[in-house]
């Protein structure tokens, strides 16, 4: 793991402009993905996990500004001139989303569109782009490939439509691949089917992935690493396996807490977390965490914990006490 | 005891729209040939994926749509030659709540007023203070102070709109309630926060569940019994205890095995493992058994011929294979 990091996030934070005020969606968020990683993303509504991919991919909404430094092999994606992105979109970075309609087009046949981005970003011949997506849709399982690829989405079943999304991600053979909620649609025999397809694909090709997810499950399924995010910053990061048997921040462990496991014994009643996750209100001065947190102290709702340690991080003032 | 609410070979059917103009429109059974048992104060977990006729049948049992075929017995009474008043009489005593909790609410109407409503139709005697009353008590039965009853649906997030759903379904003392996917909408802490405030419900009010969910993992925290279908039909059902110890029909263990745990030690081990293949389609379920184009262990018979129900000591399992562990 001492490979040059292919992204570094430092001190990235997006603000929207709304009528009543500015609100802060992600706030001084740091990490890095080294290569052939896939590193997880946790966290509940309004943390602010999708808008980090959003930020880095330039697709934020009108209202919405990033700041701070997100460097992918070296150079700073945030504030890029849309032409330089574009070169950068679609051919080492590539996105794909929870509901695959968002980025296929109802009215183009599967694998012209497919092959539109090869055409573009790699300029190859309309024949070579075609016979490589259809090499593509066979690599996704898609049963049919050549058949299918002359049909249009709606054609397809919702978990088709899925490994076609992944297909099309995966043509330009991207260096990071960034994925919101991917399954989240999706039947779980359909979700695990489209889990393995993402690692195995992911390990052939040396592709590293941020997975964006609200599930703890799809988590230790796929990712190496996890940061668990809440009101905008990082609570927790670390190996999924360190971070998931012994959580040391008061959210991760209440998160693991609320999700049943059936490997385990039942218990009378669920763990729970107090209250709701935060939904925009103004900037607290402490941890975002401290009003549902049952362990909180004076210090938590007067100063921001600092994200401290190495390779494990955690930011809580009480996380080096024994809860 | 005896039967809470009682399904004996219910059948469900949606008109499809016919193939060419001059064509028939014919009637796709979507729930075929389920019966089913439920005592007061218990839970029934019915697990299933999309299209499996899990909330059509639920919606079944409460009347909601009528069954093309079979029966639904309440308290021994079939709820097919029950009249209007009988029948609106027997409704407050069943009652649903949604996945989308805030969809489900009136955006124009009060809270108290959303909660209380069906005392207007249940209870038309009540006065409006005692209407007021009852909404404000069962607001508080569900955790919310009073004064969310003069707040909109639009101020409140939606776990606490799961809230209000469910103090408007139990207002009128119900003594079921069929719980439509109630927390897949839900963040984790707010999901925890429903299942447990529905499983205190259910012991301080006697209420029996039936509990309609994609998550095995929540059903078996919250379910007595289990019942698992695939395209309109139960596959296996049984008690929970020995159900998630070792389920008997292939499908319910390829679902269990999908679901992903938060356990990076035991899921990393399980990547690759996933089964091949789609559902059929509703449209056009196999001649056989619905899971034999999918089954790992899929013999010529399956493919052929449909396997019924069949006992295994208490429980019970729709496979030619199936054998007593």
């Amino acid at each position: 793991m001492t490979a040059e990091p292919i992204l570094s996030l430092r001190g990235l934070s997006v603000d929207f402009r709304l009528p009543e005020g500015t609100l802060r969606a992600v706030d001084d968020v740091s990490f890095d993905v080294r290569p052939g990683e896939v590193l997880g993303i946790v966290g509940e509504s309004g943390s602010g996990k999708s808008q980090i991919l959003f930020a880095l991919m330039g697709l934020l909404a009108r209202n919405g500004t990033a700041s701070g430094a997100a460097l992918f092999r070296g150079r700073n994606l945030i504030g890029l001139p849309a032409a330089e992105l574009d070169a950068i979109r679609g051919a080492s970075l590539s996105m794909i989303f929870q509901d695959p309609m968002t980025s296929l087009n109802p009215f183009q046949r599967v694998g012209d569109q497919l092959a539109e981005g090869l055409i573009a970003h790699r300029g190859m011949t309309r024949a070579a782009a075609r016979e490589a997506a259809v090499a593509m849709l066979d690599r996704v399982r898609i049963p049919d490939a050549a058949a299918r690829a002359r049909r249009y989405p709606h054609e397809f079943s919702g978990g088709m439509r899925q490994r076609v999304m992944i297909a099309m991600a995966l043509l330009a053979r991207p260096a990071l691949l960034l994925a919101d909620e991917p399954t989240t649609a999706l039947d779980v025999t359909i979700q695990a089917q489209v889990l393995d397809l993402i690692a195995e694909l992911s390990r052939e090709t040396g592709t590293s992935v941020i997975l964006v997810t609200h599930d703890l499950g799809v988590v230790a399924r796929l990712c190496d690493r996890v940061i668990v995010l809440y009101g905008g910053r990082v609570m927790e990061e670390g190996p999924a396996e360190a971070v998931f048997d012994a959580p040391r921040h008061p959210y991760a462990q209440g998160l693991l807490a609320a999700t049943p496991r059936m490997a385990d014994a039942l218990t009378p009643r669920l763990g729970t977390i107090p209250g709701t996750p935060r939904s925009g209100g103004a900037m607290l001065p402490g941890c975002p965490f401290a009003p549902r947190c049952a362990v909180r102290v004076e210090a938590c709702t007067l100063a921001r914990p600092p994200l401290v340690g190495d390779g494990r991080r955690v930011a809580c003032h009480l996380a080096g006490v024994p809860a | 005891m005896s039967a809470l609410i009682e399904a004996r070979g219910l059948e469900v059917g949606y008109p499809v729209a016919a193939p060419t103009l001059f064509g028939r429109s014919r009637i796709l059974p979507v729930v075929r040939d389920v019966s089913l048992k439920l005592e007061p104060g218990r839970t029934l977990g019915i697990v299933g994926e999309s299209g499996c006729g899990k909330s059509t049948l639920g919606r079944a049992l409460l009347r909601l749509i009528e069954p093309t075929a079979g029966k639904v017995l309440w308290l021994g009474q079939d709820m097919a030659a029950m009249g209007r008043d009988e029948l609106r009489r027997r409704r407050s005593e069943m009652q649903i709540i949604f996945q989308d909790p805030v969809a489900a609410l009136d955006p124009r109407m009060t809270l108290g007023r959303i909660v209380s409503r069906p005392l207007a139709t249940f209870e038309p005697g009540l006065s409006r203070a005692a209407r007021r009353d009852r909404a404000i008590e069962a607001l508080r039965l569900v955790g919310l102070s009073e004064d969310f009853a003069l707040r909109y649906p639009h101020e409140i997030s939606g776990g606490q709109a799961q809230r209000v759903g469910i103090a408007r379904a139990i207002v009128g003392r119900p003594r079921l309630i069929v719980c439509d996917e109630p927390v897949s909408a839900l963040d984790v802490s707010i999901q925890a926060q429903v299942v447990n405030l529905l499983m205190d419900l259910q012991d301080r009010l006697g209420l029996a569940l039936i509990f309609i969910s994609h998550n095995l993992a929540v059903v078996r925290h919250i379910s007595h019994d289990v019942m698992v279908m695939c395209l309109g039909r139960v596959v296996e059902t049984g008690p929970r205890d020995i159900f998630y110890a070792g389920p008997l029909h292939p499908y319910s263990r390829a679902l269990m095995e999908a679901v992903p745990e938060p356990d990076p030690r035991r899921e990393k081990g399980r990547v690759g493992t996933a089964l091949p293949g789609e559902l059929p389609s509703v449209l056009n379920p196999p001649p056989g058994c619905v899971f034999a184009t999918r089954c790992p262990k899929a013999q010529d018979r399956c493919r052929r011929e449909r396997p019924e129900l069949r006992d295994f000591g208490g429980r019970q399992a729709a496979c030619h294979f199936a054998e007593t562990p």
